[in-house]
């Protein structure tokens, strides 16, 4: 008595191959997803409440990147720049420029205006600006060439493996406490 | 298995486990953040970088300098400053909990009249009605514009009357002063130069204006100062100490007139009349050899007696008569506390115009005298036309207040105050007040007429009277140094002798209570910070609450043990606490700390521990047996060391041989870690320096947003602290051993991790990587130290927006599920060498300084560079008698202790 039929063997064997391609590709997509633009972010401009133009700023009047963000070398955070910084130039150029409206009303009102965060790490992520900077790691190097940005969206993914390949290459320190604390 | 290609490595079986767990929560964008930069930003601020300010504190009316650490604009940690007399530095447990104050959340918001909101100019408006008679109770202070601005209203307004009371002002030894110099002095110990201290009930080493000053000065240095205490309850200094004798209100009575008998009677130095009176103490005393060898090397050694502030007036005196008949190194210096030594201190009478109602409007200015029951209770305020408090919690006193406003928070007041020895410590505020408060100054100008003055103001005013400097310089350094006026002992005085004179042996009682500040909560004024509700007792280990502390004799007598609850009774009242039995307890004597029992605004005190104002110190109670059981929240349940002396904590005697380092290990394996950073860090814990005193551990708590389990979390053995203190008993002495991460260089926890959560770094750090961490719980279970902390819940949920300003932004706040430990401050670290990085130089020597080493005002811990030959920590780690905890196991620690070595024979229990 024949218990399985001839194609049985060939019903297992799809059957197998069925199930691992399917948790396979099941787990392929999720990192495929896990990197993937969507969900870092990146090539997203968020909408800010200026519309700053780096383009402008930094292609036409080649205005350097640390005369805003004069945070990058110091430490930490290469910070936004405060109204005052804005209104340094604005209350000479452009003053009555609706572009430059909220701006105006922040420095009159002494209110911050509050920029969409567009370059994030996660939270356990203690990243100094200062140290990268200094030695020899260019601004575009993780935030792109955002002098030909009109609104400004991140150009890499941010993520762990982006950090720790720079930081082999150039034999910069891979501990996890450098990073993780 | 020799097939390459079948082996998977780790990090591929990571990136699977990773992968199902992404499968279980499936991906999510995470949520875009927001920047508010700045409208203009301060010169001084850099956004991600600390920023330290020079402020102060005031407890009791005295002034200790501190540092503020700030970041963009909000205080997040205390230090010590360097520059301050007083702290040189360090901190201790209660300056550390200072920012969970500001922060916390059951502070008062906002003026009130019955139920309605009140601004602070009705509030003001309401206290200046010239013709009622106004009573002002404030505590105690040293700041020279409150008592300008006291002068002025008991000028101005002559139906006044100005009080200063707290319940652990120092009466009696102001009473005692003012007979023997004429005006209320301190004493202040030339450390440096003091080769014995004798300590009468005081825990001088741990509490106190001056503990900081001289746990540092008499233990911090490289033959430190031999240490005799007679104390009624079991204190870190007591704990500490080479020699100690607990004994009752009768016993420290007979034995310090034995010794006083002994010293006085051989020193010619003494007039005849008070060689009488030690004649007539030393035939009241009992012989006791324990007395005369301390009268012997008090004799020797000019040794120092200090008194603690819960003894009687008369052994002040006799501790003043008996440092400037031995010429001890202890000078006296009149005291910077407005009033001390005066009638307004004198709260005796307050508490009869009360009474009399011969006040129409009473206001209280910080204090709690509701709770601390003494003066007057609810009822007898309730009587009075109009009760105003101004306080940081709607509390006890202000429940029973017609109208409230908020005290401003030391980190929110500008103002001043002077250390014991007369240094002005300078307060500038580090954030504006949360909730509208005021400081003690504002109220008090606001009564005298002047409501437009504020508290920059006026302190900048009293800054113009002081001899130097410049305003912003003293903000700067935060301290100005002021020459306090120094006394000296009449010992020829009529008031000296008619005090000693009526001093009699008090009556001896088959039990009796011996009240005593707490250590962490004081007199209850810092019930509400959990940090130091959860700080473990010194001694005891007890956390959460207050307990009946008895010896074993005690508790053998009424058939009852640790946890059993107990009715202590006395004249007044009665409180019902459990029972605890420690060794170091003294025989017939109930042990209870202040601070349990709040029933006002300060939630997170609701049921903790009982009020023992209800008590009076020293007198007699009966206690008895209620026949429930307690849990108690203890973080250490047993202090033997069992047969591991050799190999955890150390201890030898002064005159026996140095302790041999532990024979050289055996290994199959390479012995050399490869470790290849540039700098190698570690520690080193001097078992003879340290005291116990929790500084260490609230600064941990603090720096690295370490958060607190609650009573049922320590009774459930989920206490989270970095660094704890072990207490063990040996060899009739106590050893305190801090103990936190060892960073083995063989770390157990390292091999057993399964997602490699915990690495070592190249500089010799034991990792702990939080985002790796899955909860396994391995690694606590293979670290024989035991000093690896799960969270077992989400322990920061709750957290209201205020609370949350409190973490330190340098440190990843945890979530439940992951293993946390000691990192070596490693913020700390990166930072600075991120600094140094930034700046193209070195690490200078000894720039990264642990939280932990930080506080520690003796000098215990000791952090640095091992590869650094030149560093403190080398020097340290030259010690012949360094040694490793469980060094047996092979673990090769990078934390190293060298052991305690008692200067006496401690045969005196």
């Amino acid at each position: 008595m024949q218990l399985f039929s001839p194609w049985a063997d060939s019903l297992l064997r799809g059957g197998v191959a069925c199930v691992v391609l399917g948790v396979g590709g099941g787990f392929a997509a999720l990192f495929a997803g896990e990197r993937s633009p969507f969900i870092t972010q990146a090539n997203e401009a968020p909408m800010q409440p200026v519309k700053f133009d780096h383009r402008h700023h930094v292609g036409d009047d080649a205005i350097p990147c640390l005369y805003c963000h004069d945070g990058a070398t110091k430490g930490r955070f290469a910070g936004v720049p405060d109204v005052a910084t804005c209104m340094g130039c604005h209350n000479q150029i452009w003053t009555n420029s609706p572009e430059l409206a909220p701006v105006r009303a922040a420095a009159a009102d002494n209110r911050p205006i509050v920029w969409q965060r567009v370059t994030n790490l996660p939270d356990h992520v203690f990243f100094n600006h200062g140290v990268h900077v200094t030695h020899g790691v260019a601004c575009a190097h993780c935030h792109g060439d955002v002098g030909a940005m009109g609104q400004v969206h991140p150009t890499e993914p941010l993520t762990m493996k982006f950090c720790v390949d720079c930081h082999k290459e150039r034999g910069a320190t891979i501990d996890c406490s450098s990073c993780h604390r | 298995m020799g097939d390459e290609s079948l082996r998977v490595s780790r990090r591929a079986l990571v990136a699977w486990g990773a992968a199902s767990a992404a499968l279980a929560t499936a991906c999510a964008r995470a949520p875009r953040g927001k920047i508010a930069p700045y409208v203009t930003q301060p010169t001084a601020v850099h956004p991600g970088k600390a920023t330290f300010y020079a402020t102060s504190n005031e407890v009791d009316g005295y002034g200790l300098g501190l540092l503020a650490e700030c970041h963009e604009g909000r205080p997040t940690k205390i230090e010590g400053n360097p520059l301050s007399s007083a702290s040189g530095g360090a901190s201790g447990a209660r300056d550390q909990a200072l920012v969970a104050s500001l922060y916390d959340p059951h502070r008062a918001r906002g003026g009130r009249d019955g139920g309605g909101a009140l601004s602070f100019a009705a509030f003001a408006a309401a206290l200046t009605r010239p013709t009622e008679r106004l009573g002002i109770l404030l505590e105690p202070t040293s700041s020279r514009t409150v008592s300008a601005l006291v002068s002025r209203i008991r000028r101005e307004l002559p139906n006044a009357s100005v009080w200063f009371d707290a319940p652990f002002a120092r009466r009696n030894a102001w009473r005692a002063t003012v007979a023997a110099c004429g005006a209320a002095a301190e004493p202040i110990i030339d450390a440096p130069s003091t080769k014995m201290v004798l300590a009468i009930d005081a825990d001088m080493l741990a509490q106190g204006p001056s503990a900081l000053r001289d746990a540092r000065g008499l233990v911090a240095r490289p033959e430190r100062a031999l240490l005799v205490a007679i104390e009624g309850y079991p204190t870190a200094t007591g704990a500490f100490a080479d020699r100690r004798r607990a004994a009752g209100t009768r016993g420290r009575a007979l034995l310090l007139r034995a010794i006083a008998g002994h010293v006085l009677g051989s020193s010619s130095a003494v007039p005849t009349n008070l060689r009488a009176l030690a004649a007539r103490y030393r035939a009241e005393s009992v012989s006791d050899p324990f007395a005369e060898r301390i009268a012997r090397d008090l004799v020797a050694l000019r040794g120092v007696v200090v008194a603690g502030d819960g003894e009687v007036a008369a052994v002040h005196a006799l501790a003043a008569v008996l440092n400037a008949a031995l010429g001890a190194p202890v000078k006296l210096v009149a005291s910077s506390v407005v009033d001390a030594g005066r009638a307004s201190f004198d709260t005796n009478t307050l508490a009869a115009r009360v009474r009399e109602r011969s006040i129409d409007t009473l206001v209280v200015i910080g204090g709690n005298p509701v709770y601390d029951a003494r003066i007057f209770d609810a009822a007898a305020l309730a009587e009075i036309k109009h009760t105003a408090y101004v306080g940081l919690y709607e509390n006890e006193t202000a429940a029973v207040a017609k109208t409230f406003y908020p005290l401003a928070h030391p980190l929110e007041s500008w103002g001043e105050a002077a250390s014991d020895d007369g240094e002005i410590c300078i307060r500038q505020p580090m954030i504006e007040p949360l909730f509208g408060g005021r400081t003690v100054a504002e109220v008090l100008a606001a009564i005298a007429g002047d409501a437009t003055s504020d508290a920059r103001a006026l302190t900048r005013r009293t800054f113009e009277t002081m001899p130097t400097g410049t305003w912003d310089d003293a903000l700067a350094r935060g301290v100005v140094r002021a020459n306090a006026t120094a006394l000296a002992v009449d010992l020829e005085c009529a008031a000296l002798h008619e005090l000693l004179d009526a001093w009699s042996v008090p009556a001896e009682h088959a039990i009796e209570v011996a009240l005593h500040a707490s250590p962490s909560l004081h007199d209850g004024r810092f019930a509400n910070v959990p940090v130091l509700q959860e700080l473990p007792d010194p001694v005891t280990k007890l956390t959460w609450g207050n307990h009946a502390l008895v010896a074993q004799a005690l508790a053998t007598e009424l058939s009852a043990s640790s946890g059993d609850e107990v009715v202590v009774r006395g004249k007044r009242g009665a409180v019902a606490l459990p029972l605890v039995i420690d060794a170091l307890a003294a025989r017939g004597v109930v042990a209870i700390a202040h601070g349990g029992g709040r029933n006002g605004g300060e939630r997170n005190a609701h049921g903790v521990g009982q009020n023992a104002f209800v008590l009076d110190d020293g007198e007699p109670v009966t206690i008895e047996k209620t026949g429930r059981a307690r849990l108690l929240a203890r973080t250490q349940l047993d202090f033997s060391l069992a047969d591991r002396a050799a190999s955890i904590a150390r201890l030898r005697l002064a005159d026996e041989a140095p302790l041999p380092p532990a024979p050289a290990r055996l290994s199959l394996y390479d012995d050399a870690p490869r470790l290849v950073g540039l700098h190698q860090w570690g520690m080193t814990i001097d078992l003879d320096a340290c005291t116990g005193c929790n500084a260490c551990v609230a600064a941990c708590q603090v720096e690295n947003n370490v958060p607190t389990v609650g009573a049922a979390g320590v009774i459930a053995g989920r206490v989270m602290h970095w660094i704890r203190i072990d207490r063990y008993a040996t060899r009739d002495q106590t050893v305190m051993q801090p103990m936190l991460c060892q960073h083995c260089e063989e770390a157990p926890c390292e091999y057993v991790c399964p997602v490699n959560a915990t690495v070592h770094s190249a500089d010799g750090l034991n990792e702990m990587v939080y985002n790796r961490c899955v909860g396994t719980r391995f690694c606590s279970n293979n670290c024989p130290y035991k000093v690896r902390r799960f969270n077992w819940f989400e322990y920061h949920e709750d957290e209201t927006p205020l609370e949350i300003l409190a973490h330190n932004p340098e440190v990843t706040v945890r979530e439940r599920g992951v293993m946390e430990k000691c990192t070596f401050c490693v913020q700390r670290i990166r930072n600075a060498e991120q600094a140094a990085s930034i700046e193209g130089r070195s690490l200078e020597r000894d720039a990264v300084v642990t939280a932990c080493a930080q506080a520690c005002a003796t000098r215990a811990i000791v952090f640095g560079d091992l590869a650094d030959e030149g560093s403190a920590l080398a020097a340290r780690r030259r010690h012949a008698e360094l040694y490793a905890a469980l060094d047996e196991l092979g673990t090769r620690p990078r934390v190293r202790y060298t052991p305690k070595v008692v200067r006496d024979d401690g045969a005196a229990q």
